[in-house]
């Protein structure tokens, strides 16, 4: 990790806080809204938090419900995050080490899957769920947003495999390993940095999607992002507890960003495995 | 403890031959040095062996099972890479008790191993690091350490000293020499050293382009290589090859357009005689040059002096005798000038005669 020993320069000094400012300001407001009480919410002039008070986020979570909803998105992400890491993990390793048969074409074609728009698979999708009663369930949701996230699990993997030394597989075969403790005991731990990245990857989009949950589930199974538009009423915004739902939703994301931030960056650039 | 029986072992990567039809038979408690020039095959060797690498045709065994189709888990063989493969992910002393671990040996036990090797080697300081904050040489030690401390059947060695300065070097081979000893266990060791090659070994195996040369004691081989290549390959500084004519009627060798005049052996003479044999290859080893004559005979080589590396015990010079060139080591008390015309003298039984066609060894039938 080199970074450029230049030092900043005065444009830089300009732009940075100018797009900080824009980025920022939004959640920002958002995020006072959220603690601010009903009448203050669109008061003029404006007003930043007079009486800061967790009112919005009661209402959201324990009056409409959404104490569900958050659960919801919490079991699918983990959920579609174990079943995309044990599927795609398995599936990257056998592509690095593995002469799998017509491995190259195969290797496209699972990518393929992440070109075409979404709203083509979910279609079709939502008539084999229907068939097979996984509608309206977490597993519904979850199959469908580890199958997305399939090719990236892959892609990745395989890059962080092929990193690694066949030579260690081959010294723990010598020292007794079968196959499967040599993936297990050796290449996986070695490739954690990276699993540890495309977990955060893989959570965050199962976290953040709409248009599968939205289509595949209903009601008991639904999870935040497809509830958030729902305090929209015919009888009025309800502002506070939409501000509070969206800072809620964005927790997970900022978390990973920041705690893991020195995660992600070893896991990118990852291959410093030698010796 | 363990005999290896290899039988025309054949190894392709695609195209390419790695292994032409080896056989090979070592005895129970051998120290096996194979030597030969980069690419020849000695790690494919050892991989086969190792289990890591299936072999295109003929069969292994050891002590008599065939494992030619065995895992290498189940070889009872542990393997020194030429470039360590040591888990990074572990600390020395897991690198070094993985294998015992598999294999349930009790802690105490394993603790007690890891010590007494870790003591051998002078890594006892090093256990608590990762393999990334090792210099070289501690890695290639570790390495070492993670196969003594099994105590297998077979000990594969690929170059397990290269990374090592002179000392620890020296140190190291009588360490491997002692181990050898105390275990009793088969070693299969690939070095480009030749003092490694001559002195550590009972057996030297000499390979080149996939094919096995010659195998034998070290001395046997340096006495009597089959061919050119391998005369030239075993002892340093390598043989001397002078192009000439045999003279049949006079029983000598006429080398380097007439600046050298060889008396051979009788008996080979008598045979080259028989096989009409003229222009050919002589080899004489360079500590086989003499500077005053030797009673038996009247050979003799003028060359000029072109360097001169006066080494105490003994002072090596390089010769050129018109196109050609010849190293001799003479006693250290000689000290020819440079730019001199030197004479040089050989005895009849230290010429080797080879066939300039394929390099083939010619001997006295
Ligand atoms: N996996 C492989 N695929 C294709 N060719 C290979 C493979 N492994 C080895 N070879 C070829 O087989 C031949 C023997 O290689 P090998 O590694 O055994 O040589 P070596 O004697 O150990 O050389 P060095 O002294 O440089 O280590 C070489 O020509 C090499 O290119
Ligand atoms: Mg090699």
């Amino acid at each position: 990790m080199s970074r450029g020993s230049r030092r900043p320069s005065l444009l830089f000094w300009l732009v940075l806080p100018f797009m900080a400012f824009v980025t920022l300001l939004p959640y920002a407001w958002t995020f006072a809204t959220s603690f601010k009480r009903r009448s203050d919410i669109l008061s003029t002039p404006p007003t930043w938090i007079k009486d800061p008070s967790w009112f919005n986020y009661e209402s959201m979570l324990f009056t409409r419900g959404f104490d569900l909803y958050l659960l919801n998105s919490v079991i699918i992400g983990v959920s579609s995050t174990l079943l995309a890491l044990t599927v795609g993990t398995l599936a990257g390793y056998a592509f690095s080490r593995y002469k799998v048969p017509a491995g190259n074409h195969l290797f496209f074609y699972i990518l393929a899957t992440r070109l075409g728009p979404p709203i083509a698979y979910a279609l079709p999708m939502y008539f084999l769920f229907s068939e097979l009663g996984l509608l309206n369930t977490h597993l519904g949701v979850s199959i469908a947003h580890a199958a997305f996230n399939l090719v990236l699990v892959v892609w990745m993997m395989k890059t962080f495999f092929d990193e690694i030394p066949v030579e260690l597989e081959e010294a723990a075969s010598i020292d007794g390993c079968t196959a499967a403790q040599a993936f297990w005991r050796i290449s996986l731990p070695l490739a954690l940095p990276g699993l540890v990245t495309v977990a955060m990857f893989v959570f965050i989009f199962s976290w953040n999607e709409m248009l599968f949950a939205l289509m595949l589930s209903a009601g008991d199974s639904n999870t935040l992002p497809v509830m958030i538009p729902s305090l929209i009423q015919h009888t009025g915004t309800l502002r506070g507890e939409v501000a509070a739902a969206a800072i809620v939703q964005t927790i997970p994301v900022i978390v990973f960003t920041f705690v893991a931030q020195r995660h992600l960056l070893r896991g990118l650039t990852f291959g410093a495995v030698k010796g | 403890m363990a005999r290896i029986d290899i039988e025309n072992i054949r190894k392709t990567f695609g195209g390419v031959v790695a292994l032409h039809d080896v056989s090979l038979a070592i005895p129970d408690g051998a120290f096996v040095i194979l030597v030969g020039p980069s690419g020849c095959g000695k790690t494919t060797l050892l991989r086969l062996l190792a289990g890591l690498e299936a072999a295109s045709a003929g069969t292994i065994a050891i002590d008599g099972r065939d494992v030619t189709a065995l895992p290498a888990r189940e070889r009872d063989v542990a393997m020194v890479f030429q470039n360590y493969a040591l888990y990074p992910h572990m600390s020395v002393r897991r690198n070094m008790s993985f294998a015992l671990e598999l294999k349930k040996i009790p802690r105490a036990e394993i603790e007690r191993r890891v010590d007494a090797t870790a003591d051998i080697l002078g890594i006892g300081a090093l256990l608590d690091r990762r393999p990334r904050q090792l210099s070289g040489g501690q890695r290639q030690r570790v390495a070492l350490g993670r196969a003594i401390v099994r105590e297998p059947a077979v000990f594969l060695f690929d170059e397990p000293l290269s990374n090592l300065d002179a000392k620890l070097r020296t140190s190291m081979r009588s360490e491997l020499i002692k181990l050898h000893k105390r275990l009793n266990a088969t070693i299969v060791y690939v070095t480009h050293d030749q003092v490694e090659a001559m002195t550590m070994g009972e057996i030297v195996v000499v390979m080149k382009d996939g094919v096995l040369l010659q195998s034998g004691a070290p001395l046997d081989i340096y006495r009597d290589p089959v061919n050119l290549f391998v005369a030239e390959f075993i002892g340093s500084p390598a043989m001397n090859f002078l192009k000439g004519n045999f003279d049949a009627g006079r029983g000598e060798a006429v080398v380097a357009e007439g600046r050298g005049r060889l008396r051979l052996d009788p008996a080979l003479a008598g045979s080259l005689a028989e096989g009409r044999r003229v222009e050919l290859i002589f080899g004489v080893r360079p500590e086989h040059l003499l500077a005053a004559p030797p009673p038996s005979g009247a050979s003799a080589i003028d060359g000029l002096v072109e360097v001169v590396e006066p080494l105490g015990a003994e002072t090596v010079v390089e010769m050129s005798l018109g196109t050609q060139s010849l190293t001799a080591r003479l006693k250290g008390d000689l000290l020819p000038a440079t730019g001199s015309v030197l004479t040089l003298h050989v005895e009849p039984k230290s010429v080797f005669v080879f066939d300039p066609a394929d390099g083939a060894r010619l001997r006295a039938v």
